[in-house]
């Protein structure tokens, strides 16, 4: 009976030690963000407040109003959207008829080539920054929307992973729609593609995420403001603003919330994505 | 063997080898001109003095000796090493613990998980900004905080001493997320018998995770290692947007070192040298974290 | 190379043509050109070839060719209404109007005002009107001949819609950025066929790098402001050209016109080699900026005049709370290579020699006594070590009693102040050698040998420059930013005259610029410039002793300048 009695109150302090826990580490991560929304409402004067004030006494929308005036952002979240999705879309073509054949066409030179693209893996993007701006400059791409999206029109982890896909395709299948009368491209857009979606999901957040938040290359490809994308176009508001903290954190809410929507319409699948990538890892 | 084969089937081979090459064809391209052609230019560039533009002069291995003698490149590395071994074993831990928390059974998992994820996906120039406003020694939250209870406060990222911690800290808060969902993931996968069957034999919660959860959980643990690793190596927009590499050159990594050398100073030559020396670190680092972690990775 | 550049361009061509994208280029059209001479003494002209009599010949007033208004309205096809009651006459071609009045010196165009040195006047019963200002202002291009007394029109109505477009790339921010938003406005209006385009970069490091990355591209901007040492790094590739032969040319500068220029600045407009790549700015020097009621609360009556003052006030300037908590500093300074290097000069020391090739301050007295006594106040407190721009925001949020900054920083120091307490400006404590003050803010490069600009756009370029470096607009740029006018005869222009009348602190620029030093236009100072910063920043930090430290830092400036 007292045994009982002790190993439930053990258990319940056990969990009030855990949620505690929990959200200690979920206030930790979550606070700057706070911190975020709290500063970008607070007026300019404020920010040097000592202590800081942990909630706004005269919270003002200003600073958006202002920060939104003071640079062309729509045109910044246009071109990163039209970049993103681009090199998206394109990346996803080349990769998923690249990864069919790999999987599923039996030609000659495959292996080699195959090994080929996945030794692209070995050399880090940033080893190859210098090259790759002589090539565009030398294509007449430098500050172009071909320097943002051409580049990224071929992804080898999406390669990888989609031939993964097509490999567990049952073969019984290709086989039935031969019989049928289809041919490769049909078999390939109507049955195999279909099967494939998660890993296309998969890829296309991871694109699109990595279009979204590029900085260094779009830095050193383009230099002219209607090209620029969100991430350098921010940067450059904060050498504009120096220490102007609440126009920044306010810069900061409204360049991030697109990001945080798309978020929520795909963390299922995006989780689940990198989770399962943990395996194959 | 040839003679065996029907005039159909090698017609089927010689249309599969088209259709093969023409399928692969526009990821090779992509793939030969942006990553493999530029990997052969930036050998040649690194034999020239060069700003691209008007200098172009051979200077054989001269950059090389640069490169070795001089203690800005391998201070460049040092401080990316520095980075790597205060980040990685701290985004480890934590990741781990979390997801060790989350994975007893709590209420409402979903939504502590998308919020322990969410600064992963958040962009890093947006998030940097609140962090310099935190950060900032004499107006930021965190020595306000740590005045608060009676810590002693720091020059964060104005001081050479403490500016490498503080990109420390905010890269780690910035990426623990992404180790939370791979952690979580391989918890979710170690079969709960196994767990049951020690803790009938009586092992602690503790044992049980060291001699059970762990060795199952050790591939995602490598892949977070080397991924995490790797991009310490390629690390750039933090360290631009709150640093700019110093003071001094306290948190120059050798990315940004690149960087600097190619589009601040116009050493495009030299700044070749030092992507092949970046190269090779990166490829000897995988090859070593192979070795070391290969041998007591569980494959299951 | 001709290997790589074969395989670059045989995997560029299967690239190209398997994503068929190529920018269409626009045929040139051809242009139909009006060409009006004149002579000087000469009542025969000829408009396209054919001779034409002027109903009064040419002549020159003021330095300023004058032509019968009839006579250039209908050579150039421009309507012309005259007001009688106010003996005004205005001229239409196109969109562009300009109204002259006869014995009046101020003219209009397009709504702006222009001073003019020739009014418009009446000779023999004639109208008569300078004729560059009228051609000019209507966007015809003038060439004086000096051999034949001739000037020369050329004119065509296509370049009013294909104006000679001018990119220009600048780091003026905020009330900077607005200035020379309007100003470039104002050029453009009065200068039809010619439409500058400001690129606002966010900073002066962004700048720096865009511009190398540009250059790098191929693909620079026309002209960029560009301090002396970025002109040298800039000038190791082929696009930048010299000023020289347009201050010499047609349209150039008088002897009597460059003499104008304050002698410091038109010199450091020049390289270390003797060329001229750049023409003089935003130039600005360092002062110091303070604030006027926590002087007064610590009995201080004026800006310090010598360093060792301004070490005192610094001391007596610190507080400290009941608790021993520090809550005003006497100073906040982020380490600056420019206040340290003028300061090297005011303790009668040199940073480098005269061919900017050897570092003199490895072990020099002056350096060592400058650095020990800004390392001094900031390891004992009185002085309060900030990044960036962060000694706005303390002087601004009343914790820290002074701060150094450029003149052109102003209007930055004023907004953090908010009208909080009195700002105070002044020019920089003296030391044992007198007073000197880094001169310091931009010149105007032009990256002319660059091929995709034309002589047009070059020639409407010169025409920007000249026009910004002309003693009115200086005066107006002055006055609204707070920079020194590159001229000296600015001073004396109504505007400029009311602004310091104003503010007689903004002066504090000017009254040091005779003792003003040149930082060595090179492109290793660059590269020393980033070590200098570094060496300081550690042993103001306390993190090395002053003699360590500057052994350390001549070592690292010695193994990039000598380049």
């Amino acid at each position: 009976m007292t045994t009982m009695r002790r190993s439930v109150m053990w258990q319940r302090v056990n969990r009030v030690l855990l949620y505690t826990a929990i959200t200690a580490l979920f206030l930790a991560v979550v606070f700057p963000f706070y911190w975020m929304i709290v500063t970008s409402l607070q007026p300019q004067d404020a920010v040097f407040t000592v202590p800081p004030e942990l909630w706004p006494k005269h919270p003002t929308f200003q600073n958006y109003i202002d920060a939104w005036n003071a640079a062309p952002w729509l045109r910044y979240f246009g071109n990163t959207f039209f970049v993103a999705s681009a090199s998206t879309l394109i990346s996803l073509v080349t990769s998923s008829l690249a990864a069919f054949a790999f999987a599923t066409i039996n030609f000659k030179g495959r292996e080699t080539l195959f090994n080929l693209v996945l030794s692209v893996m070995m050399i880090p993007t940033a080893t190859t920054l210098i090259p790759n701006f002589l090539i565009i400059r030398t294509l007449g791409w430098f500050d172009t929307f071909y320097a943002l999206i051409i580049p990224f029109a071929a992804s080898v982890f999406g390669i990888f992973l989609l031939r993964q896909y097509f490999m567990s395709t049952p073969v019984e299948l290709w086989e039935a729609a031969q019989i049928d009368g289809a041919s490769r491209l049909l078999y390939f857009r109507s049955i195999a593609l279909p099967l494939a979606k998660p890993a296309i999901v998969t890829i296309a957040i991871n694109s699109f995420l990595g279009s979204w938040t590029s900085f260094l290359w779009p830095t050193v490809m383009t230099q002219s403001q209607d090209k620029q994308l969100i991430e350098v176009a921010l940067n450059s508001f904060l050498g504009e603003k120096g220490q102007q903290w609440s126009q920044l954190a306010a810069a900061s809410v409204f360049t991030t919330i697109p990001i945080i929507i798309l978020f929520f319409f795909v963390q299922r699948q995006f989780i689940e994505g990198i989770g399962g990538g943990g395996i194959k890892g | 063997m040839d003679s065996n084969r029907t005039q159909a089937q090698r017609k089927q081979a010689v249309r599969d080898n088209i259709a093969g090459w023409l399928f692969t064809l526009p990821s090779t391209i992509v793939l030969l001109v942006f990553t493999f052609l530029p990997a052969f230019i930036v050998v040649y560039l690194s034999l020239f003095d060069t700003n691209l533009v008007g200098q172009m002069d051979f200077v054989g291995l001269a950059n090389f000796r640069q490169l070795v003698t001089s203690g800005d490149f391998w201070g460049s590395v040092f401080r990316t090493l520095y980075f790597t071994v205060g980040s990685v074993p701290v985004a480890v831990a934590v990741s781990l613990l979390i997801a060790v928390l989350l994975n007893s059974k709590v209420r409402g998992r979903t939504f502590w998980r998308m919020g322990f994820f969410i600064s992963y996906i958040t962009p890093l120039v947006a998030t940097s900004i609140i962090w310099l406003y935190i950060f900032n020694p004499d107006y930021g939250m965190l020595n306000a905080a740590l005045h608060a209870v009676g810590l002693p406060m720091s020059r964060w990222l104005t001081d050479t001493a403490s500016a490498m911690p503080a990109l420390i800290l905010y890269s780690t808060w910035h990426d623990v997320g992404f180790a939370v969902i791979i952690f979580m993931a391989a918890l979710s996968r170690v079969p709960t018998e196994l767990l049951e069957a020690a803790q009938i034999d009586g092992a602690s919660g503790w044992k049980t995770f060291w001699h059970v959860t762990w060795p199952m959980i050790s591939p995602s643990t490598y892949f977070v290692v080397i991924i995490y690793t790797i991009s310490a190596f390629k690390m750039f927009t933090q360290v631009e947007v709150l640093t700019q590499g110093g003071p001094v050159d306290a948190t120059t990594t050798t990315g940004f070192y690149l960087y600097e050398q190619a589009f601040g100073q116009m050493h495009f030559g030299y700044a070749s040298a030092v992507s092949i020396g970046l190269f090779v670190i990166i490829f000897l680092l995988t090859m070593l974290q192979r070795k070391v972690t290969g041998s007591k990775v569980f494959y299951g | 190379m001709y290997m790589a550049r074969k395989v670059l361009s045989v995997a560029l061509a299967l690239l190209v043509a398997f994503t068929s994208v190529l920018a269409v280029v626009p045929s040139a059209r051809a242009e139909s050109i009006t060409t009006i001479e004149v002579f000087i003494g000469k009542n025969t002209g000829t408009v396209n070839g054919k001779s034409t009599t002027l109903e009064q010949g040419a002549l020159i007033r003021n330095g300023r060719t004058m032509v019968p208004l009839r006579f250039i309205t209908e050579a150039m096809g421009a309507t012309l209404a005259w007001d009688a009651a106010t003996k005004t006459a205005a001229l239409t071609l196109a969109d562009n109007k300009i109204s002259l009045t006869i014995d009046k010196a101020v003219a209009k165009v397009n709504g702006y005002d222009v001073t003019l040195d020739a009014p418009a006047a009446i000779v023999n019963s004639k109208t008569v009107v300078p004729l560059r200002f009228v051609a000019e202002s209507i966007g015809a291009n003038t060439v004086w001949n000096d051999a034949q007394k001739k000037v020369t029109v050329t004119f065509s109505m296509d370049w009013l819609k294909n104006k000679a477009v001018v990119p220009f790339w600048e780091a003026m921010a905020a009330a900077l950025g607005d200035s020379l938003t309007a100003l470039t406005k104002e050029f453009n209006a009065t200068h039809p066929s010619i439409e500058v385009q400001l690129v606002q970069m966010p900073n002066y490091n962004t700048l720096q790098t865009k511009t190398i990355g540009a250059v790098a591209a191929k693909d620079p901007p026309l002209i960029a402001q560009a301090y002396e040492n970025w002109a040298a790094q800039y000038a190791t590739g082929f696009y930048l050209s010299t000023f020289d032969s347009y201050i010499n040319g047609t349209n150039g500068l008088s002897k009597a016109e460059i003499a104008d220029f304050f002698p410091k600045m038109w010199d450091s407009s020049k390289l270390a080699d003797g060329k001229r790549y750049m023409m003089p700015f935003n130039k600005s020097n360092v002062v110091m900026y303070y604030n006027k009621d926590m002087f007064k609360a610590s009995g201080i009556t004026h800006a310090p005049t010598t360093w060792q003052e301004f070490a005192d006030d610094c001391v007596k300037l610190t507080k400290t709370n009941d608790k021993g908590e520090q809550t005003q500093w006497g100073a906040s300074h982020t380490p600056s290579v420019d206040l340290w290097y003028g300061l090297v000069y005011a303790y009668g020391g040199r940073a480098l020699n005269d061919t900017y090739d050897q570092v003199l301050f490895g072990n020099n007295n002056a350096v060592k006594a400058v650095t020990q006594l800004f390392a001094d106040l900031y390891t004992k407190k009185y002085m309060h070590y900030t990044t960036a721009f962060g000694d706005q925001s303390d002087l601004g949020a009343g914790k820290a009693a002074m701060t150094f900054g450029s003149v052109a920083g102003r209007t930055y120091y004023e907004q953090a102040v908010g009208g909080k307490f009195e700002l105070g400006e002044a020019p920089l404590p003296a030391g044992p050698s007198g007073q000197a003050a880094a001169l310091y803010g931009t010149n105007i490069v032009m990256f002319g040998n660059a091929p995709k600009y034309t002589q047009r756009q070059k020639d409407a370029a010169w025409r920007y420059i000249k026009w910004f470096t002309s003693p009115h607009t200086q005066a107006v740029w002055a006055a609204q930013t707070g920079y020194m006018p590159a001229r000296q005869s600015s001073v004396n222009d109504p505007v400029l005259v009311a602004a310091y009348a104003a503010k007689p602190e903004m002066r504090s620029g000017l009254e040091q610029l005779s003792g003003s030093v040149l930082e060595p236009p090179t492109g290793g100072w660059n590269d020393a410039r980033s070590k200098i910063t570094a060496g300081l920043q550690n042993i103001y930090l306390g993190k090395v002793s002053v003699a360590d430290g500057l052994k350390k830092m001549a070592q690292d400036v010695q193994a990039v300048i000598h380049k």
